[in-house]
């Protein structure tokens, strides 16, 4: 491989191009906002056709020396449409002062790809940007939170209402069965640690230590042409940050506060005492009937007195059942116990500024943020500094630096009977708090909370436990420029990415029932874990115009990334009381031990972009990646991509209409990109240490294929960039079709050998699909409205499994199966009530797994055709955004839509619309089940201890396609003259709503979920006692000085 | 100080100045490979351990092979499964699905600790001259394999004196380690009687080979013990008392003088034959799980229902072993009333001496009858009348065979042995819907996990699923 790179160093070196002039004059002006009139240092001003140019100072001026004749000059800055004039020079100096125009659609925006970056205008891959500030002082947990509903293509949902949980980010589909389907991010240049440091089953999201209000510009690499330099590790896109810059300039100081509440979006009517009773106890009566059994009603009775504790719960037992139908004593509303009143404040204050030499910006964060569930809490703070130099005119350095510290008061997850929304399950005949013995049997409330309740008491939880994760992130990142000549640039970057977390746990005896470990004096853990990244990137950069017409901008270099992971872990238990909660005070050490783990990559990457006469664009990048991950002989992957684009309005031809259509861009790509994200050691056989009463031991546990290798995800893309009406209605429409091949699989073998399953590269997965964005400007002037919109649809279809079918999800009813999406849920169909006797039914069909020709129904579930009853991904999701501005007021409204996924609600669902089986209390819809007088229902006779129609179907599908009013920001900025008076260059109040209205038909709390104990590339789609999002509201101020 | 080399690369001086391929060649920290772990004669007594360690897992004897049997062949009026797991809630009302996850976890749980055992057969050849141990180590996996196998096919295959053990389909035998995930892994089920003489000859072997002490291990007594209730298992009542007689003669073992003294033990007692050690940092004990109630660390998921107690007669003091709760009555075997007691990591008996008391009378009562002495000169009246007057019970002066079933069935309640004997003793259990479901029925045979169904062509289904 060095060989082929020296070579191409040489290459580049060979393409020196300068010419000498004879005599200059100069160009010179100032850069200015057109809306402003405010100065805009540290504008490059170029003549592209001589490679010269110039970056403006503090006061916006510039100066370059021409030779004479005609050149064109173009401007470029951030934020700002390009400008580009052609000046005649003839014999003496010429002033030209340029005016920019905020570019409100982005055409002209530089994009920032991998190692470089690029004018839109040049792009000919699938990109997608946002901008920082469209998202800063959003009231949400983490950057994925902000980005949902923004990006076309791009399918964000967070696993549930709890802070701080996974989220799952899936660009243009999932491209992986077995391995991971996230894409990789990278922040400032360093491939972040994406390491999940949950050691609950409930995963949690690495980025929420990242203070995502430093951010000036995502990019989101979508195609193989964009994503290919990132080669093994590009399948699933590309998700580049970039954080703000200080500008030269007077130091601008930013002081943002904000203050507000959550609530949960949703919740669910569920039974009061008096109905729980009445159902219950008829459900005894109908089970008895059923079984031709006696004992169900002495049972239920049973129950009841048990639960209620003394309390006269036969006084609201109908008077057809032998009560009197009086009001109950006890009617404890066990939902909204679940819940907390959250609140949540921020503070940010940054500074940014320098001069010519060197740029600065730093910047601070706190914030507190209370979940809705109760005990679930959040807390950041973070620092950073970005630091730019100009040493000498040819070597510039800087490095990013931030770090952050997130306190995480965490839950149980979904399945636990901790959790705080599984108490809905609880019935209404238990009080919360103990009896007043002396009460009874009417209900006078102790300040003891019940532990006798059906299932063990969350709210306990709440008072006699800690779950407290501390994560540190410190990112750090050199980089070194050095200018060869004009042309060529050597840039070196060194980085190191450090989280370290810490996973604190503590429960009382108290709480034994619910964690019965506990029981022997209390239980308490402590984890430890760290993964350290070290990266290193060299690169050469060449930027010429090679002739007057065309232009190349290559860019070849290597890296070297290593990630060095350690955990250790220690649980005692014995502790004195309860005010003792570290391990040192344990009477008995339960366990120990540590462990680690290691991989590296080694990768060469080269990109060329060629323009021709500015508007024929040509691009091709690869990428050779080789990971230790990989066995010996199969241990590089060449990563290959290329792309085409054509500006149509920038020929002759296009001139007459280009006052309709003003701007037209098509390109294509195909190119290949990998996915490494398995474990790091899949390839070899491998034995791991157990032990038996103190002896230690070893077994089997991986099959060894020396074969294994990444996944190769080919991508073609076809789109185009369009702007009509001097670009006032712009965008994209991209249309893609992803192949992935070799899928990293586990494979399900014979469990008679031992193992369940190996890894082995084999399948085929499809993922097609559009994307349209639409910008407008409706209306411009003092009132101003503009919108972007958002739609994509993708189709997954895996064509290729080896003929096997994987199971995951709740009791397995999320398949991976050949010609289905990944995911989809298997089960019978629920047909419906017998109405001659309530009896629930399920239907048969010829096909199997397709459910076509229905044969019959049955009431036996086992004899019920098992086939695809819904599917978890999506039809099409999109968003769609509005920024209105008068005088000194703006207000922006986002709207996110989510259309044609189903969900399998296996929690509340079936436990609560199970038909009295279960001593759960149920859903009030369940008042609704079949009786003599009530045969036209779908819900099933009540049968207490008798299974009808509580079995796993289609019954539990729910639509979860929703319509969500994402974001609401409206904010008022003071007078500017107002303001100066105060010594303050702005100030402005807003007030923000977050997920204010959701319009959906799902039947659980919020269809945005995913349970967290199960939450995969396989399992989606499923509630388990999954908590809703949260409905938040705030109010901040933002001052500028 | 590797490590360091690798951070000073990727920091300071770049892969580009480096050998570059070596930078991609990492260990794991927490794993070895084959060919190490097999290497040496104490690498593959440490792979031995290994096998133990799966035998002890939840869904072996830390669980599975004792509860779940169990709360199956129970009628369900009179043990009743009331927890929210629907695994076991199928399986106590006899109506099992084929994608029940508790029957993919019994049968891939046991062919992992028959992998395991295969691993160290097949590394035997590294003792080389040192005969004794190898043979030692022979035998202790094969006792292992042969108790996997047993319990394998009491769940997934037809009862022995089910119609013809030649034809019903047992499992498939497996006796290599699996090296190589390919096609060879699809092997088909071997007949019942193919099975039962397989774990025959493993356990032979074992007994004539393993010392007569091995600490906790098996030793030649577990290997008789486990064969005793094999044979017992084929109506082969001679040999099934002979191994008892082994045992029981051998004067090494003695009954507890209170019965309460065989349960939640932190380590094996006189009477104890075999047992799961669980210790406080390791264990697996899946019956504490679902039998103990709420202020014994357990989910009071089984309750037992009145009618059970009218199986014991009054004095019994095995029908002292119940705790009254909330949830209902609960079992004590797997409990402890001290609430610094936590039962999941105390031991699991496997293997006791009243067992092979209970055994002889069964046998000497079948082969010589009432009042006869049979093998070991002791007559049924003997062995029943010693178990009976631990618990606190009367003597007969002679027993039926009714009361000797009656009395190994309230001896041995919740240790594991209810579906063998009602499949043996070809008797009737009762569903949820209290119907009665006869021994023989299909509903009485685990299914073959759906899962295996799907991965491996060459298996068939029991009848009924």
């Amino acid at each position: 491989m060095k060989s082929k790179l020296y070579i191409l160093f040489l290459a580049l070196f060979c393409l020196a191009a300068s010419e000498a002039f004879s005599q200059s004059y100069t160009v010179s002006g100032t850069v200015t906002d057109a809306s402003t009139g405010e100065a805009l240092p540290g504008t490059t001003v170029t003549v592209p056709a001589l490679n010269r140019g110039g970056v403006t100072d503090i006061d916006g001026n510039y100066s370059i020396d021409l030779p004479a004749g005609e050149h064109q000059v173009v401007v470029s800055f951030v934020g700002y449409q390009r400008y580009s004039r052609t000046i005649t020079i003839t014999d003496s100096d010429v002033t030209l002062n340029i005016e920019l125009r905020l570019d409100v659609v982005g055409l002209d925006q530089v994009v920032v790809v991998g190692f470089g970056e690029i004018s839109r205008r040049d792009v000919t891959g699938a990109i997608a940007s946002v901008r920082g500030e469209d998202f800063q002082f959003a009231p949400v947990n983490s950057v994925e939170n902000a980005m949902q509903g923004r990006t076309a293509g791009v399918f964000i949902q967070q696993d549930g209402g709890k802070l701080g949980q996974g989220i799952q980010m899936r660009i243009r589909g999932a491209s992986s069965v077995s391995a991971s389907n996230q894409p990789l991010y990278v922040i400032d240049g360093v491939p972040v640690v994406m390491d999940d440091f949950s050691i609950s089953s409930a995963r949690t999201n690495p980025l929420a230590q990242f203070n995502f209000n430093d951010v000036e510009s995502i990019q989101v690499l979508k195609d193989a042409s964009a994503a290919a330099i990132y080669g093994s590790r590009a399948a699933n896109g590309v998700v580049l940050i970039t954080t703000r810059q200080g500008r030269p300039g007077r130091t601008q100081f930013n002081y943002s506060f904000q203050q507000g509440f959550s609530e949960p979006t949703n919740t669910i009517e569920m039974m009061n005492a008096q109905e729980y009773i009445n159902y219950m106890y008829q459900a005894a009566i109908n089970g008895d009937n059923f079984a031709g059994s006696t004992w169900r009603v002495p049972e239920i009775e049973w129950v009841l007195d048990t639960y209620s504790l003394g309390t006269d719960w036969r006084r609201c037992l109908n008077t057809e059942f032998g009560g009197q139908g009086l009001d109950c004593p006890v009617d404890t509303d066990w939902q909204s116990e679940a819940f907390q009143d959250a609140g949540m404040f921020s503070h940010d204050l940054s500074a940014s500024g320098g001069n010519e030499s060197t740029r600065f910006f730093v910047s601070g964060h706190y914030s507190d943020q209370d979940g809705i569930l109760i005990n679930d809490r959040f807390q950041r703070i973070t620092a950073r500094i970005n630091l730019d130099h100009t040493a000498t005119e040819r070597l510039n350095l800087g490095m990013n630096l931030s770090t952050g510290r997130s306190f995480h008061n965490r839950l149980s997850t979904d399945n636990a009977f901790s959790t705080p929304i599984q108490l809905i399950a609880q019935m209404p005949v238990s009080p919360l708090f103990y009896p007043e013995p002396g009460s009874l049997p009417n209900y006078v409330p102790t300040d003891v909370l019940n532990d006798d309740t059906f299932y063990y008491n969350g709210v306990l939880h709440r008072d006699f436990t800690k779950y407290e994760v501390t994560t540190m992130r410190t990112t750090g990142n050199f980089h070194l420029g050095y200018s060869l000549r004009p042309d060529l640039e050597w840039r070196s970057e060194a980085s190191a990415d450090i989280v370290t977390g810490k996973d604190d746990q503590w429960y009382s005896p108290r709480v034994a029932r619910g964690f019965a470990t506990a029981a022997n004096g209390g239980y308490a853990s402590v984890a430890w874990q760290q993964t350290a990244s070290y990266t290193t990137s060299h690169f050469l950069t060449y930027n010429s115009n090679i002739t007057q017409n065309s232009a190349l901008n290559a860019t070849a270099g290597l890296s070297y990334q290593y990630n060095d992971y350690n955990y250790s872990f220690t649980a005692g238990s014995g502790f004195p009381n309860d005010s003792f909660q570290r391990l040192t005070s344990a009477a008995n050490v339960l366990s120990g031990s540590t462990t680690g783990s290691e991989y590296s990559f080694l990768s060469y990457f080269a990109r060329a972009n060629y323009t021709l006469l500015d508007r024929y664009l040509f691009s091709v990048s690869g990428r050779v990646d080789g990971s230790s991950r990989f066995g010996r002989d199969n241990r590089y992957g060449f990563f290959p991509a290329g792309s085409v684009g054509w500006i149509l309005t920038d020929e002759d031809f296009a001139e007459p209409i280009l006052d309709v259509l003003t701007y037209l861009k098509i390109r294509t790509s195909y190119g290949i990109t990998g996915n490494a994200a398995i474990s790091n050691f899949g390839s070899l056989g491998l034995w791991g240490g157990t032990s038996y009463a103190g002896l230690s031991g070893t077994n089997p546990s991986q099959i060894p294929n020396p074969n294994l290798t990444w996944e190769t995800t080919k991508q073609f893309n076809v789109g185009f960039d369009y702007g009509f009406f001097n670009n006032r209605v712009s965008g994209e429409f991209d249309y893609y079709v992803k192949n992935t091949e070799d899928l990293l699989l586990s494979v399900q073998i014979p469990s008679t050998s031992g193992f369940n399953t190996t890894l082995r590269n084999v399948g085929n997965m499809e993922n097609k699909g559009w994307e349209f964005t639409v910008n407008t400007i409706n209306i411009d002037g003092r009132f101003s409205w503009t919108s972007n919109f958002n739609i994509s649809s993708n189709r997954n279809k895996i064509t290729n499994l080896d003929g096997q079918v994987i199971t995951a999800g709740l009791a397995g009813l999320n398949r991976a199966m050949e010609g289905y999406a990944i995911g989809v849920f298997y089960a019978p169909e629920f047909f419906g009530v017998d109405p001659e006797n309530g009896n629930a039914l399920f239907s048969i069909y010829e096909d199997e797994d397709s459910c076509k020709n229905f044969v019959e129904t049955t009431t036996n579930f086992n004899a019920a055709t098992r086939c695809v009853i819904g599917d978890p991904n999506p039809k099409f999701v999109g968003g769609f955004g509005n920024t209105l501005n008068y005088r000194g007021f703006d207000l922006n409204v986002l709207f996110q839509f989510v259309y044609g996924n189903d969900a399998y609600i296996g929690g509340h669902g079936r436990w609560s619309r199970g038909n009295g089986i279960f001593e759960d209390n149920s859903v009030r819809d369940q008042l609704n089940s079949w009786t003599p007088q009530n045969r036209d229902t779908n819900v099933p006779e009540a049968r207490f201890i008798v299974t009808n129609g509580n079995q796993h179907s289609s019954r539990y599908i729910s639509d979860a396609s929703y319509l969500r009013l994402k974001n609401v920001t409206l904010g008022y900025e003071l007078p500017v003259n107002r303001v100066r008076q105060l010594g303050l260059n702005k100030v402005r109040l807003y007030a923000t709503g977050v997920n204010l209205l959701t319009w959906t038909n799902y039947e659980g709390w919020d269809p945005e979920m995913n349970t967290d104990f199960l939450a995969g590339n396989i399992s989606q789609g499923t509630d388990f006692y999954t908590a809703p999002q949260a409905r938040t509201i705030t109010f901040g101020i933002d001052i500028g000085f | 100080m590797k490590k360091f080399k690798h951070i000073f690369i990727a920091l300071i001086i770049g892969a580009a100045f480096s050998g570059c391929d070596d930078l991609l060649d990492l260990e794991p920290q927490a794993s070895i490979s084959d060919e190490i772990a097999l290497s040496t004669p104490d690498n593959v007594e440490t792979a031995l351990i290994g096998g133990y360690a799966s035998l002890g897992a939840s869904n072996a004897y830390g669980g599975h092979y004792i509860f779940l049997t169990d709360i199956f062949a129970a009628p369900a009026d009179e043990i009743f499964f009331n927890g929210t797991f629907t695994q076991p809630r199928e399986v106590n009302a006899k109506s099992i699905l084929i994608d029940n996850s508790y029957m993919a976890g019994y049968w891939s749980t046991s062919f992992n600790i028959i992998n395991r055992t295969n691993n160290v057969l097949d590394a035997l050849d590294v003792f080389g001259n040192d005969t004794a141990r190898r043979t030692r180590v022979e035998a202790e996996a094969r006792f292992l394999r042969a108790t996997a196998y047993y319990n394998l096919i009491v769940a997934y295959g037809k009862a022995y004196n089910d119609g013809n053990p030649q034809n019903n389909p047992g499992v498939p035998i497996i006796v290599t380690p699996t090296r190589v995930a390919d096609e060879t892994l699809e092997v088909e089920r071997a007949s019942v009687a193919e099975v039962y003489d397989f774990v025959l000859s493993d356990l032979t072997f074992a007994r004539d080979n393993l010392p007569a002490t091995n600490g906790f291990l098996a030793n030649t007594y577990v290997a008789s013990a486990m064969l005793s209730r094999v044979y017992l298992s084929m109506g082969n009542f001679a040999q099934a008392g002979a191994q008892a007689q082994r045992i029981i003669e051998s004067g090494n073992y003695a009954l507890f003088p209170n019965i309460s003294e065989n349960y939640v033990r932190v380590q094996n007692g006189s009477e104890t034959i075999f047992a799961i050690q669980n210790t406080e940092t390791t264990f697996s004990n899946d019956m504490a799980v679902f039998y103990a109630p709420t202020s014994s660390f357990g989910r009071a998921d089984v309750q037992v229902r009145d009618i059970h107690l009218e199986n014991y007669e009054p004095g019994d003091a095995r029908a002292e072993l119940f705790v009254e709760t909330a949830r209902g009555r609960m079992t004590l075997k797997y409990a402890s009333l001290d609430p610094s007691v936590d039962p999941r990591r105390r031991n699991i008996t496997v293997l006791r001496l009243a067992e092979m008391h209970l055994i002889r009378a069964e046998v000497n009562y079948r082969l010589t009858g009432a009042g006869n002495p049979g093998i070991g000169g002791a007559t049924p009246e003997d062995d029943i009348n010693a178990i009976r007057a631990r618990v606190g019970l009367d003597p007969l002066p002679s027993v039926t065979l009714a009361q000797v079933l009656q009395e190994r069935r309230n001896e041995l309640m919740f240790e594991g042995q209810l579906l063998n004997d009602l499949k043996r003793l070809e008797g009737f259990t009762v569903d949820l819907n209290d119907e009665q479901v006869p021994w023989n029925s299909n509903r009485m045979v685990f299914p073959i996990p759906e899962r295996e169904m799907n991965v491996n062509s060459r298996l068939v289904q029991n009848d009924g699923y």
